[in-house]
């Protein structure tokens, strides 16, 4: 196993007096696909938002290619990041969202390049250039002149990882990316993830699509409860579950599947 | 509508078979008629006809003197200053209006309790008092105005200026809770996809949240600037020179009260249409982005964004 990128110890959160994370240890090597899985409630979506500090936690601590999340050190001792530095932080890291969040005023290209220009700083001609050959990439190029609204939820979310790629990220997160497409768009976005995944881009995917979890992840979490109830090799443990719990859950998909 | 009615009314009696050989499938059903509509929509031009004789005739009204100032210096000069009033008033407002939301959106709860403050204030406060106390606080602080040097010329420069103030603190109050629903309007996910690709929150605002906040806070504003615009008839008590003020002069002179406010009604009604036909065009300029080149994604050209 490479180094790991992502760090997590003791990560702890609650909402008021519901803990959601309690205490998750968990390291995410560099270039792996790490799958998130479990039933809703688990707290699996919010740990993935701790990663890009889109949720603040409690307890412990988060490392993210070298950064603690939320935090700086300075004379040893951690101290909470200022707003431009939780930014310049969250540049290295991508995020994909279940319900796209395209920027619905702007084309396919614009959505694209809004951050190579408006964040990085990169020259009108060459963010056009970078951001035609990233929706080349996800096959979207046909469609950088369409605004959001006129593409297909499939179409939206490719734009929406193209967005997240054109940052050149150091880790993406991927949050139920297909859980809001209609059954027979869910093909082309798992595609195009299968396609960053094997760029050897470090990913961290929050989903219900086991198949996708099986082939294309490295190692399957299995969350419960706000714990990691199993950790493991992803045909381990979609095939062979060792915790009553996550044999209990995969049967449950399955047979919903089927 | 009709055609189900006639089906519904139909079918329980008469079999499928039977309607084949009566009824032609691809016919359209006949028309139902109004009669109703023709009579109660004569009885209503009738009526407007004499309500618009009666008064068009009415001597009162003495149509010489309309026309004989309709068109006077003293009349027009009313009119720029109605219109320098409001363009100016709105135009503070929006400003203020803005900075006020944005404070509002601050995460410091003092500046939102301070916006909240301002704007129960000033939305309580009837704008007739408003005036009122601006003008004769520029009594006692003849500086108060921004820029007042700007309309020395003015003979009535404590008029106008406490007319700008009071009216763009009284719309500014409106504005500020215009701008917040717009922001409001523009979902969550919209900030929190912006904060992923390493916005900070400032610019996640400037170039996510208000152009899309925009078109929301276009047509309510057009109304308030329509309001506004009649609102600034009320600075006629503190003599701000405006359409209102000049009429009542004239007539507290002439006597001829009914045409000088008929000359009144006539601008006010010619400002507000212009007004009307101006939002609508702004609207239509900050609708959906695309909404007017509809294309299908299979026509779109491949490379169509400018990357504006």
């Amino acid at each position: 196993m490479n180094q790991p990128i992502i760090r997590m110890r003791q990560v702890r959160k609650s909402y008021g007096d519901v803990a959601v994370l309690k205490g998750i240890d968990l390291d995410v090597a560099s270039g792996e696909v790490l799958c998130l899985i479990g039933p809703s409630g688990s707290g699996k979506s919010t740990l993935l938002r701790c990663l890009n500090h889109l949720e603040t936690i409690d307890g412990g601590y988060i490392d993210v290619a070298g950064t603690y999340v939320g935090c700086v050190v300075k004379d040893g001792a951690l101290h909470e990041a200022t707003e431009s530095q939780i930014a310049m932080f969250r540049r290295r890291v991508g995020m994909v969202f279940q319900h796209f969040n395209l920027f619905e005023h702007l084309s396919a290209l614009d959505n694209v390049t809004i951050g190579l220009r408006k964040v990085l700083g990169v020259p009108k001609a060459q963010a056009r250039e970078r951001g035609l050959a990233t929706l080349e990439k996800v096959g979207m190029a046909r469609w950088a002149g369409s605004f959001p609204r006129h593409l297909s939820g499939g179409q939206q979310q490719r734009v929406a990882i193209a967005r997240s790629l054109a940052m050149e990220p150091e880790v993406m997160l991927f949050d139920e990316p297909t859980s809001a497409l209609d059954p027979e768009l869910v093909g082309e976005v798992l595609a195009v993830m299968r396609d960053v995944a094997r760029g050897g881009m470090t990913m961290v995917v929050v989903t219900h699509e086991m198949t996708f979890a099986r082939d294309v992840g490295d190692r399957v979490a299995f969350m419960d409860a706000g714990v990691i109830a199993e950790l493991g090799p992803s045909t381990q443990v979609i095939e062979n579950p060792t915790s009553l719990r996550a044999q209990s859950f995969l049967r449950h998909i399955q047979s919903r599947i089927s | 509508m009709t055609m189900r009615r006639q089906t519904m009314d139909t079918s329980p009696r008469t079999g499928p078979e039977d309607r084949q050989d009566v009824l032609d499938p691809l016919a359209t059903p006949r028309p139902l008629r109004h009669p109703g509509h023709w009579i109660t929509g004569a009885v209503a031009v009738a009526l407007g006809a004499l309500a618009v004789w009666q008064v068009a005739g009415n001597d009162q009204l003495q149509w010489g003197v309309f026309w004989q100032y309709l068109f006077s210096e003293p009349i027009l000069a009313g009119l720029v200053v109605t219109l320098k009033l409001t363009l100016l008033a709105q135009a503070i407002a929006i400003a203020v209006g803005a900075g006020l939301a944005l404070l509002g959106e601050s995460r410091n709860p003092v500046l939102r309790l301070i916006v909240r403050g301002y704007v129960g204030f000033f939305r309580g406060l009837p704008l007739l008092v408003l005036l009122l106390i601006c003008f004769n606080a520029a009594l006692f602080v003849p500086q108060i105005g921004v820029g007042a040097w700007n309309w020395k010329v003015n003979d009535l420069i404590s008029g106008f200026t406490a007319a700008i103030i009071g009216l763009a603190l009284h719309e500014s109050a409106f504005m500020v809770e215009i701008i917040r629903s717009g922001f409001i309007s523009v979902s969550a996910g919209q900030m929190e996809a912006a904060k992923s690709i390493g916005m900070k929150r400032g610019m996640a605002m400037r170039s996510i949240v208000i152009p899309q906040a925009i078109r929301v806070i276009i047509p309510p504003t057009g109304n308030q600037f329509i309001s506004l615009l009649k609102a600034s008839a009320l600075v006629a008590v503190i003599g701000g020179g405006d359409l209102l003020t000049r009429a009542q002069q004239i007539y507290g002179a002439n006597f001829a009260v009914i045409p000088l406010l008929m000359v009144a009604s006539f601008w006010y009604l010619v400002l507000v249409s212009l007004a009307s036909l101006g939002q609508h065009f702004l609207e239509r300029h900050f609708a959906l982005a695309g909404a007017r080149k509809r294309t299908r994604p299979e026509q779109a050209k491949p490379v169509e964004g400018d990357g504006r």
